[in-house]
Order: structure tokens, then C-alpha cells, then sequence
């Protein structure tokens, strides 16, 4: 046999077959297939986008932001990548992805951190993971949390389409939920205060906020304790406190509405420091504000414009006696936040990302002086 | 017009029965003659000697799918005609590629019996063909039966032209093992 042969050969199969073969196929339809390679592709672009949207590519939050001091561990946020802990011991670790973690909490016995609507415990000791709890979709789509000076969490959950919030408080190591702190609080309502607003956790001081009007705005607030006001006279407070280091102060604003009025509401440069013996203090806010504090030093950035654009420099207060100076850096430098625990001190700028140590000098008298740079930039790996 | 009337033109000896092939079959015809000999003056002679083969196969015959018969009535002058030309150093075409891909079925060491009955052997590549699944047949018969090229079978059926080529050899493996089982081929 030959080729030929065989080619001759298939000239004599069935004409059924060989009429077959001349109907023309129906065409396969085009739209099936670009449908699924659309759907493939609207797939595979969510899920590059719900990635890149979970590292922080969307948001604003590329640039340094203040860690966080314990022990001699220093704990920050690296952009698009997640929670890290640098130690002079063992330089930078990574400890959690940004990928599935959505916020952190570090505490000298556990790192906190929550993904979606459920938090999680990692014991800092043990590595031990516990799944604390999960809020119900129904009722939460997102929520923040702090530990309370009894070691409790406090959860502040908010939903953005029922627009209210509501805070609970939790048990820190098995999620038991301990309290229903508020009701639902709609985000319309300027007046009604979150637990953590109306008792403000100074250690263990009996505080609380009371409302004592204001305009359709704003209220304001008297500042008592165990029932007695501790504001100086003729003052008042507005529900918002800020933290220095372990200190909460509050602005004071006059208590005389007509007075008030001849005021910006934000123009406050009187704080009264809350301390946790009990020794609160009056003091004079420099413009930027105190950033942190260490024994009796409050430390503040300052800024003040130069031939060649603003200058940075550090500067200190003491709560005591109202001493205030500036740090000599070893380096010049720009400053813009800072976190110390008087003996070293983190510095970040939100127009770069480096994170900058430097070691804290004192004087004779231990009061500080100067800053010596330690290392330019922690989160380059030495 | 509807085959049975052609048929009947032929079997009542009735010269409109070419024209009427010619209209209705023509172009069928004309296709695989030019894909066997690409030559169109080639290809017109074909499809004339198809019709006067018709004249003179019907009667006796009847056939049932008149197109078929036609095609295989072009299909064999062309290959003749084709054969004729090669001999003279003329031709090309998808015959002479067909016949290519078809050698890896029949080597040239081939020990069984050169004068396998065409017949014979057509009914073997018959019974293979309906062991084909329906697609594959299509192909295979568009390559080997019409001789049409690769490209146009792969527009014709959707498929990327590679995805063609690697149903043919899969069709011409299984046909080497099927012919070789029916002791057509034995090396």
C-alpha cells in the first residue's frame, strides 16, 4: 500500500460521512467565551485591587507614623507591608502582614490585632493566637479597641450604613463580652458622649465629664472627680483629651459662653495635664502640641520658618517647674513626631519613611539636652 | 431543484441534468478540484469530466447524497489529473501535503501486500471513521476527503490552526493503529 493508495482510498468512504463533513459547523458563539475571559479578568482585577486596597496602595497612609515604645522594643507600621519590631538585639521583624491584619495594639503581654470584624490575642510570652471574638455583620462594619486601665478591652464599634456606633467592653484574654458600655449612638448626635469620652481612664481616678451646654455645634464640659469639679475656676473642657505619654490633658476653654464666643474654639493654649497621683498641672501648649512625655520632661516638635524654609527642632518641657528648651540634635535634622521613653527616641517625618533613633543626653541636673543620632533610618536593615 | 429531479434528468438521458448538476453542485465541485490541483483552468476540467462521469455512471447507479457523489467523482479525476501533472513536474497543492502527513501512516518498509484492494481498504478507513467522535471525523475528512488546507479547516471550525494540526495527528495515529489491527499495515 501507498500513500497514494490510502488518499485514494479515503475518496471511497460513505458518502454519508463525506456529507457530513461538508455541513458547514454552526459557528461556536463568540460572546460565551469573551464573557468568561471578561469574568476571568473582572476576577483576577478584584482581586489585585482588594490586594492592593488591604497594603495600603489606595490610602494615605505611605508615610511614617509614630510607633510605639515597650520594654526595649520598638514596635511600627511599614507601609504595604505591616506591623514591625525592631530591637537593638535582633534588629527588624516583621510580625504581621498587612495583608490579613487590619489594625494592632501592642501591650507589654500580648499584641492585639483584628482582621475584618474579629479581633485576635497573641501572647507576647507564649506566641499563643486566640480568636477573641467576631461582631456580627448585622451590627458592626468596622470597630476600634484600647485596653482600659483595668486590663479590659474596650471596643468602639461603628456601622457606617446605620450610621451609629456603640461601645462594649471585653474581656482581654477570652473576648467575653463583660459590658454593653453605650447604646447605639447615632453619628447625627453631636452631644451624646462614647463611654471612654464621659469617664476618661486616668489609673484608677474616679473622673467624668458633665455637659454643661453649648451651641449647636459643640458643648462643652465640667471636669469632675468623685463628684467635685477639678477644673480651675471659670473653666470648662470640651469632650475631647489627648494623650501624653501616660498623662491625659485636657484644653481649657472659659466656662462664660459670651466669653467663649470671642474665642476660636480651637484657640486654646491652656491644658491641664491630668497626672496619676493626682498632681495635675496647668500648663502652656506650644503651638504643635506636646507629642509625649518622660518623668516630669514633656517633649514637643518645633517649628519655626528659616531663610532656607522651616527648621525643626525638639523641644522639652517640664511639667514642674515650667523649664522649657530646645534638644541640640547631633545631626541636623528634620523633626515632625516623635515617641520617647526618656531614654531613647523615635522620630518619623509623614514626608519620608524612615524611622530615626536617637539616644536621649541629660545634664548634671538630669534634665535633657541634646540628641545624639543613633541610627538614621531603622527600617533599613543593617 | 431537488436531487431526485436531477437523478431523474439523468436517468431519463436528459443533457439538463449537467446544467442543472453544474448549478446546483458547481461550486462544490470546483472547491475540491482546486484544492487537489490549484490551478483554475486545471480545476474547470475536472468539474466538466465530473459531470460526463456522472452521464455515464447514471444509470446504473442512484445515488442517495448526490453531492457526495459528485465530490467523489471530482475528488478522483483531480488526483488523476494531479498524478499526470506530477509526472510532468507540474502541481502542488494540498494533495501533495495530504500525501505527506499520510506517509507517517504507510512507511515505506511496509511488508504487507501492495495490492490491497482500494475498495477494501476504503471500507476500512469507512469503519474507522464512524469510531471517530463527530468532530474529529469532520476534520479529518475536510483534510484528507475535500483536501482543504489547514487554515481553512481551522476558520471553518473555530479552532487556532495548531489545535488543528494536533487533532490530525491524533486522527492519523489512531488510523495507523486501526489499519495495522486490521493487518493493513504491519512493520
Amino acid at each position: 500500500m501507498t500513500t497514494e493508495q490510502l488518499l485514494y482510498a479515503i475518496g471511497g468512504v460513505g458518502e454519508d460521512l463525506v456529507a457530513d463533513a461538508s455541513v458547514r459547523p454552526r459557528k461556536r458563539r463568540a460572546w460565551p467565551r469573551r464573557l468568561a475571559s471578561a469574568a476571568v479578568f473582572a476576577l483576577v482585577l478584584t482581586g489585585a485591587l482588594r490586594i492592593a486596597q488591604r497594603l495600603d496602595y489606595f490610602s494615605f497612609g505611605c508615610s511614617a507614623w509614630p510607633g510605639t515604645i515597650i520594654g526595649d522594643a520598638y514596635y511600627y507600621n511599614v507601609s504595604h507591608s505591616g506591623l514591625w519590631q525592631w530591637t537593638e538585639k535582633h534588629g527588624n521583624e516583621k510580625l504581621f502582614g498587612k495583608l490579613w491584619t487590619d489594625g494592632w495594639l501592642v501591650t507589654e503581654d500580648a499584641y492585639y490585632y483584628s482582621h475584618g470584624l474579629t479581633l485576635y490575642r497573641q501572647d507576647r510570652h507564649t506566641g499563643k493566637k486566640t480568636k477573641l471574638f467576631r461582631l456580627s455583620r448585622a451590627d458592626a462594619t468596622h470597630f476600634g479597641y484600647e485596653i482600659a486601665e483595668n486590663g479590659s478591652l474596650i471596643l468602639t464599634v461603628y456601622h457606617k450604613t446605620g450610621e451609629y456606633k456603640y461601645q462594649l467592653r471585653v474581656d482581654a484574654l477570652t473576648g467575653e463580652l463583660l459590658e454593653t458600655l453605650t447604646g447605639r449612638i447615632s453619628y447625627a448626635d453631636r452631644f451624646t458622649l462614647l463611654w471612654t469620652e464621659r469617664y476618661p481612664e486616668v489609673d484608677t481616678r474616679d473622673l467624668e465629664l458633665v455637659d454643661i451646654g453649648g451651641d449647636e455645634y459643640t458643648h462643652f464640659y465640667d471636669l469632675r472627680e468623685n463628684g467635685v469639679s477639678i477644673l480651675p475656676k471659670g473653666t470648662c473642657v470640651s469632650k475631647y483629651a489627648r494623650s501624653i505619654g501616660a498623662y491625659t490633658a485636657y484644653a481649657l476653654y472659659p466656662a462664660d459662653a459670651e466669653e467663649r464666643k470671642t474665642r476660636s474654639r480651637t484657640d486654646s493654649s491652656d491644658l491641664l495635664l491630668l497626672r496619676p497621683d493626682g498632681n495635675d498641672a496647668v500648663i502652656s501648649a506650644p503651638p504643635s502640641g506636646f507629642q509625649d512625655a518622660a518623668g516630669d520632661w514633656l517633649y514637643y516638635v518645633h517649628q519655626e520658618d528659616g531663610v532656607n524654609g522651616v527648621l525643626y527642632s525638639v523641644g522639652v518641657y517640664n511639667m514642674v517647674t515650667g523649664e522649657a528648651r530646645e534638644l541640640t540634635p547631633s545631626e541636623p535634622w528634620q523633626f515632625y513626631s516623635l515617641e520617647t521613653d526618656g531614654n531613647v527616641m523615635y522620630t518619623c517625618v509623614p514626608w519620608g519613611k524612615a524611622h530615626t533613633r536617637w539616644r536621649l543626653e541629660y545634664d548634671a541636673k538630669g534634665g535633657p539636652v541634646a540628641l545624639t543620632l543613633l541610627d538614621a533610618d531603622i527600617c533599613v536593615p543593617k | 431543484m431537488e436531487d431526485e429531479q436531477i437523478i431523474g434528468l439523468y436517468w431519463s438521458r436528459n443533457e439538463g441534468a449537467i446544467r442543472a448538476s453544474e448549478d446546483k453542485y458547481g461550486a462544490y465541485c470546483r472547491a475540491i478540484a482546486m484544492n487537489i490541483l490549484s490551478s483554475i483552468p486545471d480545476a474547470e476540467e475536472s468539474v466538466n469530466d465530473t459531470w460526463l462521469g456522472a452521464w455515464n455512471a447514471i444509470p446504473p447507479q442512484r445515488p442517495a447524497i448526490l453531492s457526495a457523489f459528485f465530490g467523489a467523482i471530482t475528488r478522483r479525476i483531480s488526483l488523476n489529473r494531479r498524478r499526470d501533472a506530477r509526472t510532468q513536474k507540474r502541481g502542488g497543492g494540498q494533495a501533495e501535503l495530504a500525501l505527506d502527513e499520510l506517509s507517517e501512516i504507510v512507511p515505506a518498509s511496509s511488508s504487507v501486500e501492495e495490492a490491497i484492494e482500494e475498495k477494501e481498504l476504503a471500507g476500512a478507513v469507512d469503519a474507522f471513521l464512524r469510531t471517530l467522535p463527530e468532530t474529529e471525523r469532520r476534520v479529518f475528512l475536510r483534510r484528507y476527503w475535500y483536501l482543504d488546507s489547514i487554515s481553512d479547516i481551522a476558520r471553518r471550525f473555530g479552532f487556532s490552526e495548531s489545535k488543528t494540526k494536533s487533532m490530525l495527528h491524533r486522527c492519523r495515529g489512531k488510523l495507523l493503529s486501526h489499519l495495522r489491527k486490521g493487518g493493513y499495515i504491519s512493520i
